[in-house]
Order: C-alpha cells, then structure tokens, then sequence
C-alpha cells in the first residue's frame, strides 16, 4: 500500500493531516474515506493554501482552503478541508495555482475553479470564481494532454507540443503582448490562447513567479517574459533530465548535478551535493527537494515553516529551539526502509510517497 | 536590513482593497505580503507577511499611488 507523508506550512489545513499546526517533520496525510482504497498517488499539487493529489486511477482529492471553492469539492460544506476529500469525476492532469485549481478529464478538455482576478480560470471574460469545477473555453475540438499552474497563470500543452495559456500575462509569461491604448502590455487573457513561441513543438515547461521556461528539442530551453531569451546552459549540464521551477529561481539537473540560476536570498540555488547519486529533485515555492539512490530525501531553501524539516542540532522537543529560516545546504528529512515512490512541494510545504 | 528582504515587486502586481487600504501580494508561504497605501504615500516600501519573516521591496513611483486614491470612498 502507499502512504503520503507531509510536512511544512500547515495554517489552513493544506498538508490534510486534519491540524493547522505547521510541522517539521514528516506526518501521515488523512483521508475523509479509507486512506488505503485509493490505489497509486502520481501527482501532487500544491496550492497557496490548498493541495491535489492524483491517483494513477484518475481520482483526485484535495485539502486546505476552500475559501473561494479552490477544492473542487462543494463548497457549502466549509470553507477549508482538514482531510483531503474527493473530487468528482476521473481525471488524468491536475494542477493547483494560487487560489484555484484546474482539472484535465481524460478526454483532455481543461476545467477549472476557485478564485482567479486576472483570468486564471479561462471560464470567460471577467469571471473570477467558480465553486465547482467549470469547463474552460476551449475552441471545439481542442484537446490537452498536460497542464501546469503558475501563481496566476496556467498553461496547457496539446499531444503535437502547443503551448496554450491563460491568466496574467503582463510580463510575457503567455508570450509577448499586444500594447493597450495607455501604452501597457495587456495584463489578463481571460480565455485560452495559443501561445506563440520560437519553438515549433514544447518537450517541457515550467513557471516561476514573473516568467516562463519552455523546452524543445536538445535541450533549448527559452525564457518567456518582457522578452524572449534563450537560457544559456553551464557547461556542467550535459542532458538536461529535470527542470523544475521555485517561485524566483530555475533548477537543471543533468544526473547527479543540480545547476540553479535566480534569486538566492534564502539558499534556494543549490550549493551542496548529496552523498549518494540522485535518482529526481522537486521545487516548492522557495525549497527544493531531491530523493537520493540510498532512499534518503534531502531539502534545501527555505525552510521557516518546518518544509524542510528541523535542524540535526534540534532533535529534543524544546520549542524555544529554533530552526533555522535558510537551509543552504541539503538537510535529511526521510531516511526509512520504506521505499519513496515521488516527491513534490508546494508552498513551504513537502510531500513524499512511500510504498509500504 | 537589505539582506532579508526576499524580493522587490512592481506596484502593478499587488491587489487593492479600498477597505482595509491594503496592498496585498502572494507570500511563498502561503499568507501575503501586505502594506498600506498610506504607508507608501509616506514613502515606506517594505511589504510584510503577517505569517512569516520574508519581506518585499515595493517598485513605484509616487504617480502609481493615485490610481489607487482614486478607489477610496
Ligand atoms: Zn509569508
């Protein structure tokens, strides 16, 4: 069976553990039903203040702040989830933004819900919340096969590697934009639009906080914002296997080498190497994580919510002990038999998945 | 002081509430960063989270305020 253990920012109930106390260690995550009937977790999403989870049979539940119906679950039972609880239908991409959430049916038409001021939901023009989920506005015949939320924005990829996206757009993270008569970029597209972009087909693509990265073949990663830029690779990186974003900063991992570019106010551009090899790394908003060959999982960043676990130094229960804010080297957060199947953070939160 | 603040944002990325005379941006920690208008006018640029100890540089000029005044009452 499989088990998800979570630690981090916990103030609306975001881990699902059914507290709102931050924790700095690893803890069970909680089921409104059997947490032992959901089969195999593939993906999890992690909001402002709200998650997702994925299951490989296409359920979804979700947890945390329901304040704008962000959950997909019906809104008139509260305002927050402590447990994560399911969202009806079977899906196959999920993916959580600031306030809202989009879903991917398994015909791949996008849906979406929650809160979204400048059109993160793609509903239409000037609808900013849906308490359940509600099909975004796609051309007939539009198909996607993954999607990925910013803070903001979302983008979705069809199966022939076209980009579409949604939401703000004022600093060309949906591609350079049209000026409007007061000589500014538009800021909102409110329905989904193709994106145009020196790539003919997208391999991959992330969001940070202002941009967007998007991958084509060998490895030519560029950066969508007030410009288009092509990122030039370190040397170090010789195939670039990961890519994965933190609010402010990039991430490459080619094998067993991390290379970070951006903003390093709080350790968040790897400095440090683990002991064993790597086998993935995942980004919250401002940490990273990495599961190694010797099944230990390491975080970096920071950490003042407990998301990157405590300190070695602090391992009696004194709570005047604090941990440190900035972890600038790789600090152990798992190190069990248990295997650890996935990774993945979200905002100051971190999540693993192990089989037991 | 400058090494803890985290980043520096433009005024245009904030939300303003004409209630509170907040300005308010997404924290990394979930919460958000927030200052009010009138703080600005007296030229303070540190947005704080009530939740975390990261803090923001706010980018504007005094023009971008008015837009603002202009929501109140
Ligand atoms: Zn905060």
């Amino acid at each position: 069976m499989f088990l998800i253990l979570a630690c981090g920012s916990n103030g609306n109930f975001q881990l699902g553990n059914g507290s709102d106390e931050d924790l700095n260690y690893l803890q069970n995550v909680h089921f409104v039903d059997d947490v032992t009937i959901h089969g195999k977790p593939m993906k999890i999403a992690g909001g402002g203040n709200h998650t997702l989870i994925l299951f490989e049979d296409g359920q979804v539940y979700s947890a945390g702040s329901n304040e704008y119906g962000q959950l997909g679950i019906d809104p008139v039972i509260s305002k927050s989830s402590p447990r994560f609880a399911p969202i009806l239908g079977k899906w196959k991409d999920v993916a959580c933004g600031w306030e809202f959430l989009v879903l991917l049916d398994t015909e791949g038409i996008a849906w979406s819900c929650g809160l979204g001021t400048k059109g993160e939901l793609g509903i239409g023009d000037g609808i900013r919340q849906a308490n359940k989920p509600t099909k975004v506005s796609i051309p007939d015949g539009l198909t996607f096969e993954i999607v990925r939320c910013g803070v903001f924005l979302t983008i979705a990829r069809t199966l022939n590697g076209q980009l579409y996206g949604w939401g703000v757009c004022r600093k060309g993270q949906l591609g350079i934009q049209p000026k409007l008569s007061n000589g500014k970029p538009r800021a909102s597209i409110w329905s989904p639009e193709k994106l145009e972009t020196p790539l003919d087909y997208v391999t991959r693509f992330e969001m940070g906080r202002e941009c967007t990265y998007i991958e084509g073949k060998d490895n030519l990663v560029y950066q969508l914002g007030t410009e288009i830029t092509k990122v030039e690779m370190s040397p170090q990186i010789q195939h670039v296997d990961q890519i994965e974003t933190m609010w402010s900063s990039i991430h490459f991992r080619s094998s067993n080498t991390i290379v970070s570019q951006g903003n390093n106010s709080h350790g968040q551009l790897l400095n440090d190497t683990p002991e064993d090899p790597l086998v993935c790394m995942a980004t919250g908003s401002e940490h990273g994580l990495v599961l190694t060959q010797l099944n230990k999982v390491y975080a970096w960043g920071w950490g003042e919510h407990g998301n990157c676990g405590r300190h070695e130094n602090n391992n009696d229960d004194d709570s005047d002990n604090q941990d440190p804010v900035t972890y600038s080297k790789l600090n152990l957060i798992y190190d069990d038999i248990h295997k650890v199947i996935a990774i993945g953070g979200g905002c100051a939160t971190s999540w693993v998945v192990i089989e037991k | 002081m400058s090494e803890s603040i985290y980043d520096e944002i433009e005024i245009d990325d904030f939300t303003f509430d004409p209630v509170t005379h907040l300005l308010q941006y997404p924290c990394p920690c979930g919460d958000k960063f927030a200052i009010a208008l009138e703080d600005l006018e007296d030229g303070e640029d540190i947005a704080v989270c009530p939740s975390c100890s990261l803090m923001v540089r706010v980018i504007f000029d005094e023009d971008d305020l008015e837009q603002f005044k202009e929501q109140l009452e």
